[in-house]
């Protein structure tokens, strides 16, 4: 009998010049990707895991049973009414934001697993695509129980169903990285960038935030589930290089684009989690630190391994670290009916370590958030309106998010002209991925050009009802209700700057 | 006619969608952006309209000062000195 050594090479590695048919026309460049190599290019293709199917299958098998034991255990109704509301928000985020995108990655891991251009990566790819198929069933199954208790649990499978503005930007994300992209574009961008780089934010940081707030169903998912990631995300280092060696600038190129896309989501999942919806007693780290850790250092360390330069926007990513999901969360905290998890009014404590992670920067956020509260303090519990925003906001032409780059003095929205259309993009490098680009970009519609031809409601609450799929028994509200103890003392004298707080609601 | 815009007040988080008449004064722009971010940020007695770097005077028109739809418009509230709104 054949020793492992001896076989496994042959299981992995079934390239073979064809006869029949031409290299080119069994691997299309149209959907084997850029640039279109000889197969010689690609036969020293390798990763480090080696797995054969039979192990495969196996391992993960012991997964799933321990992961059926866990859910068994500690994933009942009953232990999720025991945690905090702020972090349930959070798990509500992420569970809908990821699951389904998991679930396009298996579609993506597919296309490699018939046009990767060597047999070891088409092997790894349908590896790749059985774990990412298991990543959609696992919060599924567990959040499903849930839904009769918390109808917003619905969303963890309804979000990207419906043409609420967090998935039409997430669909605009996922079409592009996970379901058109090709093997080559979709090795360098998911596998390398996204899931060496960003997910360990996600699925290392936020399962030691579940463990700290006593979550053990999430901590002990998003363990299971990091395993296979880091498995499957080797995928991304030879392919990189072997595109290195031929088409630098692409790379370069690519990563970039997709460092940027990236960070952006993580931004909103990974940001939102870390500094606003995990209760202040369970936070050890901020989400700058976790960034600085993962990515400024580790993913950076791995881009000089490579060869490969920073982003171009290197200075303005570090920037935005300080300011970005700051930005968003007070945005969204005010148009929180139009998202579907409830959102947490930091209070003075919550503040104070805000300003202490953050000393460059928040010290311009703290006026809104004390305009903010005292409006809640004026208005009482359980009026959410006098704490919202009326008036629709504004979304990013390619990344499709609201318009909140930049600074609270100094928003870096930027307009552009194509093609007799003005777009608006949130940053620099938005609009530099557009201009790249702009035939695979310049015909997708952002809320507001949905608005504008009629397709959408202008009247917001229309919006929320008609398109973003929302209804005042789902839509975010506060998560206190704006019942918060800090607020029953007296008011906070504004600063100079915040003037009056205006009347007092009806 | 409808002129949308992109507004941005100095001191928020986030753009705002600004439906106006191409009729209505930079003044009522100031007004109408200001209470739009009014749940972040307090009305100012005082604030300056600008596209780009220049300002645009308060009494002129939307079409008079020759906006059009889908332009940027910031806001400057002004906390120092007293008169109108916007």
């Amino acid at each position: 009998m054949l020793e492992r050594e001896d076989w496994l090479p042959l299981a992995r590695k079934l390239d073979w010049e064809f006869s029949y048919v031409s290299a080119r026309e069994v691997f299309p460049e149209a959907v084997s990707g850029t640039p279109w190599l000889e197969p010689a290019d690609w036969q020293d293709w390798d990763e480090p895991y080696r797995t054969s199917f039979g192990e495969y299958a196996a391992v993960q098998h012991q997964k799933e049973l321990r992961w059926g034991a866990i859910r068994e255990a500690v994933g009942r109704v009953g232990d999720f009414q025991r945690l905090d509301r702020g972090w349930l928000s959070a798990v509500k985020l992420h569970a809908s934001t990821f699951a389904l995108a998991e679930f396009a990655a298996v579609m993506g891991n597919l296309r490699a697993a018939r046009f990767g251009r060597d047999s070891a990566w088409r092997t790894s790819a349908t590896f790749g695509a059985l774990d990412e198929l298991r990543h959609t069933q696992i919060p599924l199954t567990l959040l499903h129980d849930l839904v009769r208790w918390d109808v917003q649990f619905d969303w963890a499978h309804k979000l990207f169903h419906t043409n609420n503005w967090v998935s039409i930007a997430g669909r605009h994300l996922v079409d592009e990285l996970l379901l058109s992209a090709d093997p080559i574009e979709f090795a360098v961008a998911t596998h390398f960038v996204f899931e060496t780089g960003f997910t360990n934010l996600q699925f290392v940081g936020l399962s030691t935030l579940a463990r700290d707030a006593g979550d053990r169903a999430i901590e002990l998912m998003l363990q299971s589930i990091q395993t296979d990631e880091a498995r499957h995300s080797q995928i991304g280092d030879p392919v990189l290089e072997t595109l290195l060696r031929h088409d630098p600038e692409r790379a370069q190129r690519l990563v970039d684009k997709w460092f940027w896309r990236s960070w952006l989501f993580f931004a909103v999942v990974t940001g939102f989690a870390m500094d606003y919806l995990t209760p202040l007693e369970h936070r050890r780290y901020s989400f700058k630190e976790f960034v600085e850790e993962w990515i400024v250092s580790q993913f950076a360390e791995q881009l000089a391994r490579h060869g490969l330069a920073l982003p171009w926007y290197w200075p303005q990513f570090l920037q935005c670290l300080d300011y970005y999901h700051h930005m968003l969360y007070a945005s969204a905290y005010t148009y929180r009916a139009s998202l579907w998890f409830d959102c947490v009014l930091p209070g003075p404590k919550e503040l104070e370590w805000l300003r202490s992670k953050y000393p460059e920067s928040f010290g311009e956020f703290e006026p809104i958030w004390r305009r903010v509260a005292e409006r809640q303090r004026q208005a009482g519990p359980g009026v959410e309106w006098y704490t919202h925003g009326t008036t629709p906001i504004t979304f990013c032409d390619l990344c499709q998010l609201v318009l909140c780059g930049g600074t609270p003095q100094q928003n870096s929205a930027r307009t552009l002209h194509h093609d007799g259309r003005r777009y608006v993009f949130c940053s620099e490098p938005c609009a530099w991925i557009f201009e790249t680009e702009p035939e695979r970009y310049a015909a997708h519609k952002s809320v507001v050009g949905r608005i504008l031809a009629g397709e959408a409601p202008a009247n917001l609450l229309e919006l929320l009802r008609s398109y973003f799929g929302l209804d005042q028994s789902m839509w975010g509200k506060d998560v206190a209700r704006g019942a918060y103890g800090w607020l029953d003392g007296p008011a906070v004298p504004p600063s100079p700057s915040e003037g009056s707080s205006g009347g007092a609601p009806c | 006619m409808l002129v949308p815009l992109h507004g941005f007040v100095s001191g928020d988080t986030v753009g705002l969608l600004m439906l106006l008449h191409d009729t209505d004064t930079i003044e009522h722009l100031a007004q109408t952006l200001m209470a739009a971010a009014s749940v972040r940020i307090a009305p100012a007695p005082r604030a300056r309209v600008y596209r780009g770097s220049t300002e645009l005077p308060r009494e002129q028109t939307v079409a008079g000062v020759g906006l059009t739809a889908l332009e940027r418009v910031d806001l400057v509230p002004e906390w120092s000195a007293a008169g109108g709104a916007g």
